[in-house]
């Protein structure tokens, strides 16, 4: 029997609890402040358009997929004035999500380029390890990146551990709102890892899961990958529509890779359609084709806009909310990380035995790792979250 | 900092932006004395420092194109003043440009000025040499110690960077290595050149190795039948159903589906690992029907793929974890991306005989023959219907044939089932062999796709399944085959299934849908009919007879390379060179000059 997958598992028991004060803080799926999922309205706007469209059918899109879609998801990454888009030197396949488009972009540096030893943060993704695995990348490291300590960005420590990669590594690095801990590295700290990347030849990939859903504002989300393609490095970009669009199931994601040398495209594309024709020969349409009408349009756009900026700052109330009553109880310990942490999650700092009293006593769910899903949280319950936090604190031995 | 215009006088320096340097100063009071200037060369190197020239006097030349003269100015150079400078022989470049009075104080004003460029003052002496230096002090009886190991460092400065000279200084090194480059850190250093490297080196270390892969044949063939100007030119190298317009066809039971659901209540929320749970039901039960012993014993596990490529996709990396042996058995021919996705996953593949080109029909003999010498425990490939691309299908009796000796065998059967319902118009009809199979006791593994029986291909939709023992076996299956997705694409898209799942749930939509697919199928049977007719009636002396046997979307002709090219050349058809049309490109309008032209390359 395989080992069930920890995110899947707690939502599933989360599911089964029959307690009328349950609170969902597992899966990363943003919710309303009824506690319901949310269908962006310009998302059900472009629906609507789409199906009116009598000129759009079912028919297979090419192997790297929509090129509409391709356009305007490399555009929200890099901005417009992007030297790299203007220089032509960007190629945009489309793929399954954050996920599909990691494991695309893992599978041509495994294979292709033969590159077999890739860091990612410690703490990271769950799934990071198992893709880059699976992958065929045979060297799988992490870099120091949260100081429970201090609960900030261990800066010295990320470097030190860069400074001793091997050259060609690939550095996976979130490029905005780090899945789990929420904390992301200043301006100043990217530089410096920027610095450390470039000197020691070592390879970029980007999973950026959140853009304008972190900060509500998609150029901020992405100034450190436009930061690095200044910098003139090469790299990879995973985007995921999944949270940004609301379009968890729709599997809409891209991958953007960003060269200096033009001439290298048409090797990489062909190299790429073989990759993706024996996994799943071509993207699915119907999640791109609403994210492309929508990035599309400027109407639309703006209504986005909106959009992001709507759940982007209804997490940060509820970041401030979860700070205020725990400061308000006098909970011991210090909860500035909370309001510093960004995007969905917050690596609150509570152990194993803390979380797993949380799901017994007070059928409160979230990870074992003390990542606890922020838009689980409204005003009808960040109050007794907080109450049962400052319990677990106070009575469980960490 | 750089000028939006750019004067163009003849020169063809193209790297300026500015104007010559007596052309400003000639239109200034006093020659611009006590005035700022910048070349614009500088600001493009070092955008954050500021560089210019204070003037405190001229002579200018007073020439026709104001091109020469002196002038002496206070070089302030990347924020820091390098003293009074003549300058003579820099002046012809129209790349000065003044600063205006009321930009001054921004302009000059420099946070991080250049730092001094430190370099050390000694050198670690080479290994040779150090080696023989201490071997020397050794014998003679004196000590050594390891600053006699380095010797002082003089330095040369290049003519390009003697304005720079008083900035370069020499000190004791900090750290110590084996050689002057690992002693020295290229902090500053880089920046004479520039402030950043505007590009990176051509032909990075990352792409040079990466080549070109081999041409799509069938895309060559859609791409050189688009380029093409006749107006009858045919595309029989499409794999997609088309209407008797040629025309995409949405299916109506699909149309009503989508409308049906958009005007509910659906959300995007995460379906799931293995897909949504009544597609799957449902998509199994069509296979399978309700009655099979393995729904009603419940020992199937069924995940939700990523259209038929999907599944495939699945089971080979299912297969390279649990089969016994790494090796699977497909048809001479099979469908184009069969080997890759298998060898992708590194498993071996091998082929028994299937298609006889003497007869355009199933070679019994030969595949018995071959699947009987197959290893025990291997893995086999069976189209279930309509084989891509031959067209060519087993007989029941023949099927009856290929499981009994799958089980001497003891083989693991994989079938793949892309077409059930377009094949023949009967859902059931086409998944004889599956049930069957499965009836004999064969625990298989199957993948669907919906790509062409619903026309949903470019949603992806798909079910990859595997037939266990037991319900027990069948839920760590499931378990396992949830961990080799998620690293895969964590979970499936949902619209293709959910529109499946509505049509087959939905006894209206399930009776509108078969009607639509024995429709295509129609169509498709028809137009095979009516090829085989038109070619008689051209008087063509060839038995056609394969092309009505022949079943699906695919028709294997016969026809050579040779007569391939002829066809393609004098007609204007366009299809494989191994003589495969698909039959949904044609159409009642068309099906006449195909006969035709089939007549013409092999009379």
């Amino acid at each position: 029997m395989g080992a069930p997958i920890e995110v899947y598992q707690m939502n599933d028991l989360y599911n089964q609890s029959k307690d009328g004060n349950k609170v969902n803080l597992t899966v990363g799926a943003y919710r309303t402040e009824e506690g319901k999922p949310w269908v962006l309205p310009v998302v059900k706007e472009a629906e609507k358009i789409l199906i009116d469209d009598e000129s759009l059918n079912h028919e297979y899109l090419p192997v790297l997929g929509l090129d509409a879609f391709s356009k305007v998801a490399t555009k929200l990454a890099l901005g417009e004035e992007s030297s790299a888009i203007k220089e032509e030197r960007v190629i945009g396949v489309q793929c399954l999500s954050g996920t599909g488009s990691l494991r695309m972009g893992a599978e041509f540096l495994a294979r292709i380029l033969k590159l077999k030893t890739a860091y990612y943060s410690d703490p990271t993704w769950g799934n990071h390890d198992m893709v880059f695995t699976n992958a065929g990348f045979t060297s799988c490291h992490s870099y120091r990146f949260w100081d429970s300590v201090n609960k900030r960005v261990d800066i010295e420590g990320f470097l030190e551990d860069l400074e001793s990669a091997p050259s060609k590594s690939v550095i996976i690095l979130h490029g905005c709102a780090h899945n789990p801990t929420g904390m992301d590295p200043t301006k100043e700290q990217w530089k410096q890892i920027c610095e450390v990347v470039k000197r020691k030849n070592l390879f970029p990939f980007f999973d950026m899961a959140y853009q304008g859903f972190a900060s509500g504002d998609p150029a901020a989300d992405g100034w450190a990958v436009r930061y690095f393609i200044e910098q003139g490095l090469e790299m990879f970009i995973a985007q995921s529509f999944a949270k940004n669009f609301g379009l968890y199931n729709e599997r809409v994601g891209h991958l953007t890779i960003v060269l200096n040398d033009p001439s290298a495209i048409p090797s990489f594309k062909s190299q790429m359609q073989l990759i993706i024709r024996a996994n799943w020969s071509n993207p699915p349409a119907h999640g791109a084709r609403i994210v492309a009408k929508v990035l599309g349009d400027r109407e639309l756009y703006q209504q986005w806009l909106q959009a992001i900026q709507t759940m982007s700052s209804r997490i940060r109330e509820m970041r401030a909310a979860l700070k205020a009553n725990l400061e308000k109880l006098g909970t011991p310990g210090t909860w500035d990380h909370i309001t510093q942490q960004i995007g969905m999650f917050s690596y609150t700092g509570l152990t194993r035995d803390q979380v797993l009293y949380l799901v017994d006593k007070y059928h409160i769910f979230m990870l074992t790792d003390g990542r606890a899903n922020i838009c689980g949280l409204n005003t009808k319950n960040v109050e007794y979250v907080s109450k049962a936090i400052d319990d677990a604190i106070r009575n469980v031995k960490s | 900092m750089s000028a939006r215009l750019i004067r163009f006088i003849g020169n063809h320096d193209v790297n300026a932006e500015g104007k010559y340097i007596w052309e400003i100063l000639a239109q200034l009071r006093n020659f611009g004395v006590g005035r700022l200037v910048t070349k614009s060369e500088w600001g493009r190197k070092w955008p954050d420092q500021a560089s210019y020239l204070r003037i405190q006097r001229v002579a200018p030349s007073m020439d026709r194109w104001l091109f020469n003269g002196r002038l002496w100015g206070e070089w302030i150079y990347r924020g820091r003043n390098l003293g009074i400078y003549e300058f003579a022989h820099d002046l012809n470049r129209s790349d000065w440009q003044l600063i205006h009075r009321h930009d001054e104080s921004t302009f000059t004003n420099c946070t991080q000025p250049m730092k001094d460029i430190k370099m050390a003052d000694s050198f670690p002496l080479p290994p040779l040499q150090l080696h023989m230096c201490k071997k020397a002090t050794v014998s003679r009886g004196k000590e050594w110690t390891s600053d006699q190991g380095r010797a002082p460092l003089s330095l040369s400065v290049d003519p390009e960077f003697s304005h720079i000279k008083s900035l370069i200084k020499q000190e004791k090194p900090t750290g110590h290595a084996d050689t002057i480059y690992d002693e020295q850190s290229t902090s500053g250093k880089m920046a004479l050149a520039r402030s950043v490297m505007q590009t990176a080196v051509r032909g990075t270390a990352w792409w040079s190795h990466v080549e070109m892969g081999p041409p799509d044949a069938i895309l060559g063939v859609t791409e050189a039948f688009k380029r093409d100007t006749n107006p009858k030119k045919m595309n029989l190298g499409v794999g997609a159903y088309r209407d008797d317009q040629g025309k995409p066809f949405v299916l109506p039971s699909v149309r009503t589906a989508e409308e049906q659901l958009l005007a509910g209540k659906i959300d995007h929320e995460y379906a799931g690992i293995a897909g949504l749970a009544d597609f799957c039901n449902h998509s199994i039960k069509l296979a399978l029907t309700d009655k099979s012993s393995a729904l009603t014993e419940k020992r199937t596990a069924t995940v939700q793929s990523i259209s038929g490529t999907g599944a495939l996709r699945i089971g080979s990396e299912f297969l390279t974890k649990y089969a016994k042996t790494k090796v699977i058995y497909q048809p001479t021919p099979t469908w184009g991306n069969h080997v890759p996705i298998f060898k992708f996953v590194g498993m071996d593949v091998k082929s028994y005989r299937y298609y006889d080109k003497s007869t355009c029909g199933f070679d019994e003999k030969g595949a018995l023959a071959d699947i009987a010498a197959i290893p025990k425990g291997s893995v086999i490939l069976l189209h279930a219907c309509a084989h891509n691309p031959t067209g060519v299908d087993p007989t029941r009796d023949q099927w009856k044939k290929i499981s009994e000796v799958c089980k001497q065998r003891e083989l693991f059967v994989f079938f793949d089932m892309a077409y059930q319902g377009f094949a023949s118009g009967n859902v059931d009809g086409d998944a004889f062999a599956v049930r069957y199979f499965i009836d004999q006791g064969h625990n298989i593994i199957l993948s669907q796709s919906f790509a062409k029986n619903m026309g949903l291909y470019g949603q992806r939709v798909g079910a990859f399944s595997v037939v266990c023992e037991s319900k027990d076996e069948a839920d760590r299956v499931m378990s396992q085959l949830k961990i080799l997705i998620r690293p895969m694409y964590s979970n499936p898209p949902i619209h293709g299934a959910r529109i499946v799942s509505k049509i087959l749930a939905d006894p209206a939509l399930h009776k509108q849908w078969l009607a639509d697919v024995k429709g295509m199928a129609d169509r498709i049977i028809s137009m095979r009919a009516q090829l085989r007719d038109l070619l008689k009636k051209e008087g063509s002396q060839r038995d056609w007879k394969h092309i009505t046997d022949q079943i699906g979307m695919f028709c294997f002709t016969g026809i050579s390379p040779d007569q391939v090219e002829r066809l393609t050349k004098d007609h204007s058809i366009y299809l494989t060179k191994d003589g495969r049309i698909s039959v949904a490109g044609i159409s009642s309008n068309n099906v006449g000059y195909l006969a035709h032209a089939l007549h013409q390359v092999t009379k």
